[in-house]
């Protein structure tokens, strides 16, 4: 059970943000998607589309743990001084076309899973991005206080 | 006119009544955030919002009128608040039987309008409502109505209902016993009567009691509660009898094998108590019918496996102010076949009390929906198998002692012989019964200060989005195809 009166208060920040024309979101509430979202330096993009999976328990407990992003994009590694893949991105499952229930050009693409979990579930959507745009800033940081990841597969 | 009632948390009331009634007999006032049940005529206190004394613009005796401010505050919170109804409560301490006056009822339409007004400009969708209430120093001398956003009054408080430690009270100004319920001095209900007294016989027949997952462990329940004279049983489970579970569940025989869990245990009852209401639902937690018979039940009993139908019975009985029992149980077996532990817990749930995550739960693991599709498609184990973690149980003794264990607790919280423990852990193996402790977290997202509790069903509409769907396209599922 989600709380659909939270995730439309957090869909209208996005809108705010973002933009009417940016922002989609399908009726039954299960994901959030910000087009051309902007990026930080030191990565091959300037922006990227991003899904947020928002949780079965959103609002009441559930925790956003999951997004999408697009499938190309390497980091700038300031110890090697080359672009290289993007910790947290999930290898063994890289390039996947989501079934979004929409004919949007942009569904019609690859994603690429970022596993990167919030600990406190009242963060909001919003609040998500600040954290993956700090994380894409500084993806070879460890990052663990921030977020809880996949570990030990 | 409709009758309501109003259900909220024992230490709220008594919060709202210690902070309205105070010895120095001046009127005051709080607000109310609010929910609104589903099917039922109830509606479900979330949160007190209080005014303090330094917040009147006027107050005496007989009167009472905060500042403008308070009001906006007020107005602020509820928009934030993600619930229905705001209501609004003061007190006449003069009288033991308070009634609402035309002085309060025309200031209740203004303030009405008002909220009708900010909401308006708050471009917030949602069906709201309004509700007003006075309390009388006679804890049974409340007045109060459930109006629409003018003050037009769409329901009648009849009586409240309060849930804490000490079970489940109502205070009603008429005493009316429900439709079907079955006479306490009933022969088949003698030995209950001297086991917890004719006024406990009398409370049970008139609760309805919600029993989530029919297997091994929720058939002992039903098997318990069956002569208990229980007013009406909800019994959900989607499952059918399978060969293998005959060796423990009760009730079934061997035709039964294909039937539905339900189906058996609802006979099971009606066999020997006839006049109870038997709800027997073959649908998961999720259906819309299973949650309208959990929501209209006073207890919900979760007998269920795995995490999400426990996380959504967790929801809905914070949500809807329902104690929960949560039974789990299961045997540990090594590589080699040894048993290591054997056992079961039963974890309770009294709103405002700690809820199951705070006793130790982890409801939210992402053990279905997407976020357990993607864990299992990119080969992300949950736990690391047979050596270190609980295989479900299908020991027929360890379903006996927690189904009893747990019927005992209930009728206990039920008949107000509690407080009852909150978390019984049972080590079968060793013989051993532990009761743990547990604290509140208060930043908790289901029991803590900006938790769930109260807040009723979820009445806001989605947003529309502008995104082009595909007709009939199943959104509800964001498909992940393997590649």
């Amino acid at each position: 059970m989600r709380d659909t009166a939270r995730i439309n208060r957090e869909i209208m920040e996005l809108n705010r943000e973002f933009g009417n024309d940016r922002v989609f979101w399908p009726r039954s509430l299960q994901w959030a998607f910000v087009k051309d979202w902007p990026l930080p330096r030191g990565l091959t993009k300037a922006a990227t589309n991003v899904i947020i999976i928002i949780p079965e328990n959103y609002g009441n407990g559930g925790v956003l743990r999951d997004s999408f992003i697009d499938p190309d994009l390497k980091a700038l590694n300031p110890a090697t001084d080359d672009y290289q893949e993007i910790p947290h991105y999930y290898k063994i499952y890289p390039y996947q076309q989501l079934s979004l229930g929409t004919k949007e050009e942009w569904a019609e693409k690859r994603w690429r899973y970022i596993c990167l979990h919030e600990q406190n579930m009242h963060f909001s959507i919003m609040r998500y991005l600040i954290h993956l745009y700090k994380f894409l800033a500084e993806p070879f940081k460890d990052w663990k206080g921030l977020f809880n990841s996949y570990s030990g597969r | 006119m409709k009758k309501y009632h109003l259900r909220l948390k024992e230490s709220d009331w008594r919060a709202l009544r210690g902070s309205l009634l105070q010895e120095d007999c001046m009127e005051r006032q709080a607000f109310l955030e609010m929910g609104k049940h589903g099917g039922e005529d109830e509606i479900i206190l979330h949160k007190i919002v209080p005014i303090s004394d330094c917040d009147y613009a006027k107050q005496n005796a007989f009167f009472v009128m905060p500042k403008d401010e308070a009001v906006v505050n007020a107005y602020q919170l509820f928009i934030n608040s993600g619930v229905c109804i705001q209501g609004h409560v003061h007190s006449h301490p003069f009288t033991e039987y308070a009634h609402l006056s035309s002085t309060d009822t025309t200031t209740f339409r203004k303030m009405a309008s008002s909220l009708s007004g900010v909401l308006w400009a708050s471009n917030i969708p949602g069906e709201f409502l309004c509700f007003q209430m006075v309390l009388g120093r006679n804890p049974e001398g409340f007045e109060g109505h459930l109006t629409d956003l003018k003050g037009e009054p769409l329901g009648e408080l009849s009586d409240i209902i309060t849930v804490g430690d000490k079970g489940i009270n109502r205070l009603a100004k008429e005493k009316t016993a429900k439709v079907g319920s079955i006479n306490p001095l009933d022969e088949r209900l003698n030995r209950n009567v001297k086991w917890f007294g004719a006024k406990g016989q009398e409370i049970i027949a008139d609760t309805h009691l919600a029993i989530c997952g029919l297997g091994g462990v929720g058939a002992i329940v039903a098997a318990a509660a069956r002569g208990l004279g229980f007013r009406e049983i909800t019994l959900v489970d989607p499952d059918k009898v399978e060969p293998s579970n005959l060796n423990r569940l009760v009730g079934a025989r061997l035709d039964d094998v294909g039937a539905f869990k339900v189906e058996v245990a609802g006979r099971m009852i009606q066999d020997v108590m006839p006049e109870t209401c038997v709800n027997a639902l073959p649908v998961g937690i999720e259906d819309p019918r299973a949650q309208d018979a959990i929501l209209r039940s006073d207890v919900i009993v979760s007998a269920v496996d795995g995490l999400g139908p426990r996380a959504e019975l967790q929801i809905l009985a914070a949500r809807f102010l329902r104690p929960l029992l949560d039974l789990g149980s299961g045997i540990l077996v090594d590589g080699s076949g040894a048993i290591k532990r054997m056992g079961s817990q039963i974890i309770v749930y009294i709103p405002g009390m700690p809820c199951l995550r705070c006793q130790g739960i982890d409801l939210f693991a992402p053990s279905y929906g997407i976020a357990a599709e993607i864990r299992e498609k990119t080969g992300y184990v949950v736990g690391g198998g047979i050596e270190d973690s609980f295989t479900p149980t299908s020991v027929v003794t360890i379903n006996q002692v927690v189904g009893g264990w747990a019927t005992d607790l209930l009728i206990r919280y039920l008949v107000g012989l509690g407080p009852i423990p909150h978390y019984v852990q049972i080590d079968q193996w060793k013989g051993k019964v532990s009761e743990l402790q547990f604290e509140k977290n208060p930043a908790c997202p289901i029991c803590g200060e900006d938790g769930i509790e109260g807040k009723g069903k979820d009445y806001t509409p989605p947003l529309h989005s502008p995104m082009a769907e595909i007709e009939n396209a199943s959104d509800q599922q964001l498909s992940i195809p393997v590649g």
